[in-house]
């Protein structure tokens, strides 16, 4: 190499940029090819780079960049036209430009290969000059003078405007970031020590530390942040190679590509990004045939929009193609074993279409290739995911698929909510959190109904399924608190209660990773230092509500819409309320109910392990709920037994300790699925009960309906 | 892997009366202990979370690590021993700490056996000096918890 070795390096991230650019030029010429602007300065960007090449003695990049240039020359004299051929060679040169650069950044030389395909392609572009679109080219001649010159001045403006700028090594802006977040840490602790103080001047210059903090906090933050259009200006190359390569036509429109992001966070979003487009593109758009058969426009839209919102950014990819099946997804996951059929038959459209997202999910099934979407699903999640990020998709199948991701503005320092639960303080993002009310335990207006091993609470007629923190993070300390508070959260349209023995202030802090030994636990999505110095872990919502299992809320009105039959409607309304066990109410479609028997317990008899019963020439297979305190206090002598009928006519009996009444007017019900219960909860009389269903009983006759921990129970 | 010729410098400490060392050149500092922040549903092995002037350091109790749970705890000074493995700064508790000691090579014995099984993973070497076994151990043996997630398991079916 030369002398100017220390130019190198420079040189190659100005290449790599300008590369960049140049394949956004490229490709917007390609739709406008009379834009004379643009044809000149991607003459200029080429230019630039052999320019430099000569200087720095890199022969082959000057080559064809030499021959890239004498196509562009004759493009911009106008005596060849741009065609999709010419568009390919110069997007070629890009790419084997794009490829000597990381060769000479890796290796320190420009590798073996001379391209000398390229060059002959380009070369051969350069004669296949097709006379009739040859424009009059004494005009050209005559016009391009003033236009270079013109050109020339823009480009000294725009030098002076890049004077302006200094290229900073991301290393250095991620310890300024560091520093900067150990300031507020200082801060904070200064703050507490000085908080009642009575020294006027020490009051003053700890107010002016602290603004000056912030300031300065949020100043090194905005020097990470980046457009997002650094990284969608790719995204029309890949639009267009991948149309091409399908024989698809696909138009891509882009929106907000101002919204700026953490560039950490634009890192791991590209690689979903780039991968759901392909989804969208190979699977979701249709052929031009099968669009036009469709009634479709020819061309596939594909629309990128990015828009903030609060603290983060939404990022949505939108497709007009043929949507998701969602029976087959349905299957898919039956077969699968995700869910069961019945479970699959009480669940929405948008959550048989997240199955996608399930790990290892459509790589080997069918449900790839005929209704696209789906291979390393699950890795996008996780990706996104991995930045506190979500995704959800919504499509209707026919019409299109919205992939909606909702990413943070930035990664190291959030807003928290202090709380404590036993000895143990733990910090919340004050992002998830909606409300935090009382838990009155002692009362009886809002009690604590148990489901399995989930509890809720009732919350202005909706049921909130409640986390206890102690139990959930195997807290041994023996909490009396009577007066817990409940943290609602809501994640993805999930709702659910963080149950903790105190809440304290919001505090600004800063997320340190756990160690790396420390990471795989589910629960916690970092550390922090406090103000006083103390270590406190950070509570991931987010995996806590996930692992509820808990899906999007429906209403009972909206599942059952599509009855016609009013009185059929009528009378799938009216529920047997019965107490299962103290202080556990469940509901029986009264349509589902035969008749109530009184039955002596020694009537019961056991059939392997499922308890059974005579009935009228019949064996009824029994279930029955048991909690923990029902079977201390041993076996009633006399049991009462609702017999149930289902629509296919099988038979059931659920035993229960005492039938309640007969209503109407179930509302709010909610469905729960889990590794360790499948149901569905609601309320009925201002009382939160569990819907049981009657194809439940009759079918499966269990010991214990809704098991405690068996995984197998009901699944 | 260890060098039979040159003297091994080892940080010697006591937990539950046996004494034991580990090279200097894993170890950054020795700090009384700090006020410790549990970890729920980590191994039993991880103490907590302390903070060693702005970052947070990982502390591992070395009684608990070593399994030695029948002896009753004697000391009740902990210290803790800052070890830097492979970049990464993990807090060792331990009864007491003693000198720093150079071993000769023939004092020095790599491989001794038998040893008890919990203590099989981790021990090097043996040094005798002065009648008083020091048992070498191996930093990285210390620092690798691999079985986070199955001891997650055990403790949330608690």
């Amino acid at each position: 190499m030369s002398e100017h070795d220390e130019l190198v390096p420079g040189f190659l991230v100005e290449c790599e940029e300008t590369l960049d650019a140049l394949d956004e030029e490229l490709i917007a010429l390609e739709s406008t090819p009379q834009n004379h602007e643009l044809l000149n300065s991607i003459f200029r960007r080429v230019h630039n780079i052999k320019g430099m090449c000569g200087f720095l003695d890199f022969t082959i990049l000057e080559t064809i960049g030499h021959a890239g240039e004498d196509l562009l020359d004759k493009l911009r004299s106008g005596s060849v036209a741009l065609d999709g051929p010419r568009t390919d060679a110069l997007l070629s040169l890009s790419d084997a430009m794009r490829a000597i650069v990381k060769h000479v950044r890796e290796h320190g030389d420009e590798g073996e290969n001379k391209y000398e395909d390229l060059v002959a392609a380009l070369r051969a572009a350069l004669l296949d000059s097709t006379n009739n679109a040859k424009p009059p080219s004494g005009i050209n001649h005559t016009i391009e003078p003033p236009i270079e010159k013109e050109n020339e001045a823009h480009a000294l403006l725009h030098r002076n405007a890049l004077d302006n700028y200094l290229r900073v090594d991301v290393c250095l802006l991620d310890t300024l970031m560091n520093l900067a977040g150990e300031l507020v840490l200082a801060r904070n602790q200064i703050l507490q020590i000085t908080k009642d103080t009575e020294d006027p001047t020490l009051r003053s210059i700890t107010t002016r530390l602290s603004s000056i903090t912030t300031d300065l906090q949020e100043g090194v933050m905005k020097t990470r942040l980046q457009p997002i259009s650094t990284l969608w200006d790719k995204f029309p190359r890949v639009v267009r190679d991948l149309s091409h390569s399908t024989g698809k036509s696909v138009q891509l429109t882009v929106r907000g590509q101002g919204t700026e992001l953490d560039k950490a966070i634009l890192e791991a979003i590209k690689d979903p990004l780039v991968h759901l487009m392909r989804n969208a593109i190979d699977h979701g758009i249709e052929t031009p045939t099968d669009r036009v058969a469709a009634g479709k426009l020819e061309t596939g839209q594909l629309s990128l929009s990015a828009s903030p919102e609060g603290g983060n950014v939404i990022i949505e990819l939108t497709d007009d193609g043929q949507g998701l099946n969602t029976e087959r997804i349905r299957e898919k996951a039956i077969e699968r074993g995700i869910v069961t059929r019945e479970q699959s038959e009480t669940l929405s459209t948008s959550q048989i279409n997240s199955f996608i997202f399930a790990a290892g999910f459509s790589t080997a099934s069918k449900v790839t290739n005929l209704s696209g979407r789906g291979v390393g699903m699950d890795v996008v999640k996780s990706n996104i995911e991995s930045v506190g990020g979500q995704v959800e998709i919504e499509s209707t199948f026919g019409a299109g698929t919205t992939i909606r991701l909702k990413i943070p503005l930035t990664l190291s320092i959030i807003p928290t909510l202090l709380v404590t639960c036993g000895r143990e303080s733990f910090a919340l993002p004050e992002v998830a959190i909606t409300e935090v009310i009382r838990l009155n335990q002692t009362e009886h207006s809002a009690p604590v109904v148990c489901v399995g091993d989930a509890s809720f609470i009732e919350l202005r007629g909706a049921l909130l399924p409640l986390i206890f923190i102690d139990k959930r993070l195997g807290m041994n300390d023996d909490s009396t608190n009577q007066e817990r508070m409940i943290v609602i959260v809501s994640i993805d349209g999930r709702r659910a209660g963080l149950v903790v023995d105190r809440v304290h202030d919001i505090q600004e802090i800063v997320v340190k990773p756990l160690d790396s030994r420390l990471e795989s636990l589910p629960c916690f999505a970092g550390a922090t230092i406090l103000g006083d110095g103390r270590v406190v872990l950070i509570l991931d919502p987010s995996a806590l509500v996930r692992e509820l299992g808990l899906r999007r809320i429906e209403s009972v009105e909206s599942l059952s819409s599509e009855a016609t039959d009013i009185d059929a409607r009528a009378a799938r309304d009216e529920h047997l309320i019965i107490e299962l066990a103290p202080n556990y109410l469940g509901v029986l479609p009264l349509s589902a109910v035969h008749r109530i028997e009184k039955v002596p317990s020694d009537a019961l008899h056991r059939i392997g392990e499922v308890p059974v019963m005579h009935y009228r020439d019949e064996i009824l297979p029994l279930a029955r709920v048991t909690t923990p305190k029902e079977s201390v206090s041993g076996e009633p002598r006399e049991l009462s037994v609702v017999v149930i009928t289902t629509k296919d006519g099988a038979k059931g009996g659920l035993i229960v300790s005492s039938i309640i009444d007969i209503a109407q007017g179930l509302h709010s019900v909610t469905t729960i699925t889990g590794e360790r219960y499948h149901t569905q909860v609601g309320i009925i009389q201002n009382r939160s009960v569990v819907v049981i269903e009657p194809e439940l009983v009759a079918l499966t006759g269990a010991e214990d309906l809704y098991p405690e921990t068996s995984p197998g129970g009901i699944a | 892997m260890i060098d039979q010729t040159t003297p091994h410098k080892l940080l010697t400490f006591t937990c539950h009366g046996v004494s034991y060392g580990i090279d200097v050149s894993f170890i950054q500092e020795v700090i009384r202990r700090q006020p410790t922040t549990r970890v729920p549903l980590a191994p039993p092995c991880v103490a907590g979370l302390i903070n060693l002037r702005g970052s947070i350091v990982t502390t591992v109790d070395l009684a608990t690590r070593l399994q030695l749970t029948q002896t009753p705890k004697p000391h009740p000074e902990t210290m803790c021993v800052i070890l830097n493995v492979d970049d990464e700064v993990v807090s060792l508790l331990v009864d007491s700490v003693g000198d720093l000691l150079e071993v000769p090579p023939p004092a020095y014995h790599a491989q001794p056996s038998p040893l008890s099984p919990n203590l099989e993973p981790f021990v090097i070497g043996l040094c005798r000096i002065a009648d008083q076994n020091i048992l070498h151990l191996d930093p990285h043996a210390l620092c690798a918890m691999t079985n986070t997630e199955a001891s997650y398991e055990e403790s949330a079916r608690c």
